[in-house]
């Protein structure tokens, strides 16, 4: 696991663009094949918005820069009805809450990607597969 | 590192502790048995989906890289098929990676989604309602014919007619249009033809084997079985594709929603 410089990302992830994944259509909507699952990193931000909406849930998420800039990413989930089952609720993420966030990338290297935990800072983690 | 290990073993502990009992169907057929073995009443889920299989795997993620299963078998087109396979994956060739637009999924597809199905029994009829799409399948048990040819309008799911064969409800659907696909992006025609026998195969597990015969579209008949896990405490919630769809193609292909903030 790594974490990601919001200054570097840009040049970090085109490396691991060559290990492509086999799309197994185990997802009701689109491939993810667009994300680098061989690559887990943490964000550290302030959610800005929680879109607990089908087909598929977003976090948008404030994370601040070394330069004192603010980068928005787009972190992409599973369903509402798929999250809920694994203990979510539409109330499980508050704007502006500080969260600490695992993800597969983008391997486009645009701010974005899918989350796999996301911790609390009451120490609740939530987890996309239950 | 050794914080990311501490970590990983926290969420492997609160994974372990977090697994719904019910989850855990465990090797099957248990040996148990159900009350009633032509009573499918309740709600079920397929247990053969990613987020199923890690929870009976006390797991909440893959492991880097991890493939998320096994390809899944797919039929064996004909020529003519293949020429029409190939043209529809020319016609996605332009659009974003990521991008899809949303569409029913329709037989067989609906029984293989990674959302649970209600099954509801009234007289002469046995009704599967999917929280996908809020789809729903009638399968009339008080007809032994399928509709004649001017009422049998092609659709999603077809026209479905049942009977029981001891306590296995065999289950006849033809009647398609041809907008849906086999799991994988496989056309069919519109002869396509879908037989199903669902039997328990234990006290809280149903067996949907199907055989899916199309001599236009396919070389031999397609047989998959799937696995269904009662699921007494879940609720059917609603499921539209097209509420928030920031993943839909524009006219040039890219997600309308854009893949990260505009």
């Amino acid at each position: 696991m790594e974490r990601i410089d919001v200054n570097s990302f840009k040049v970090l992830i085109p490396a691991a663009v060559a290990l492509a994944a086999v799309a197994v259509p185990v997802l009701a909507h689109h491939s993810f094949a667009m994300f680098d699952n061989e690559r887990e990193v943490w964000l550290e931000g302030r959610v800005a918005h929680f879109q607990w909406t089908n087909p598929h849930t977003f976090i948008q998420l404030n994370v601040p820069g070394a330069r004192g800039q603010t980068v928005e990413w787009s972190l992409e989930g599973g369903s509402p009805n798929i999250l809920s089952r694994n203990n979510w609720r539409r109330t499980s993420l508050m704007p502006g809450e500080a969260v600490r966030i695992l993800l597969h990338p983008l391997r486009s290297g645009q701010p974005g990607g899918t989350f796999l935990e996301v911790h609390k800072a009451n120490g609740t983690v939530l987890y996309y597969h239950g | 590192m050794a914080r990311a290990r501490l970590l990983l073993a926290a969420a492997l502990l609160a994974a372990s502790i977090a697994a719904p009992l019910n989850a855990e169907p465990g090797p099957e057929p248990d040996g148990t048995t159900p009350t009633d073995p032509r009573d499918f009443s309740g709600v079920w889920m397929n247990d053969n989906t990613l987020d199923e299989r890690l929870r009976r795997e006390g797991r909440t993620r893959l492991a880097p890289g991890e493939s998320p299963g096994p390809r899944r078998a797919v039929p064996m087109l004909t020529p003519a098929y293949e020429q029409v396979r190939a043209e529809r994956l020319a016609a996605r060739a332009h659009l974003a990676e990521g991008a899809e637009p949303c569409a029913w999924p329709g037989m067989p597809q609906i029984m293989t989604y990674p959302y649970p199905l209600e099954i509801l029994h009234t007289p002469g009829r046995i009704t599967l309602v999917f929280e996908a799409e809020s789809q729903v399948r009638r399968i009339f048990l008080d007809r032994a014919e399928h509709l004649p040819f001017d009422e049998l309008d092609p659709s999603y799911n077809g026209d479905s007619i049942g009977h029981w064969d001891g306590d296995v409800l065999v289950v006849d659907t033809v009647g398609f249009h041809e907008h849906t696909q086999i799991p994988g992006g496989y056309p069919h025609s519109a002869d396509m033809r879908i037989v199903e026998r669902i039997r328990y195969i234990d006290g809280d597990t149903i067996e949907v084997a199907m055989t899916i015969t199309d001599p236009a579209a396919m070389v031999e008949p397609f047989a998959q079985t799937i696995i269904y896990s009662q699921r007494p405490d879940w609720r059917i919630r609603e499921y539209s594709c097209l509420e928030n769809n920031r993943d839909a193609p524009d006219a040039s292909g890219q997600r309308v929603g854009g893949v990260v903030p505009q």
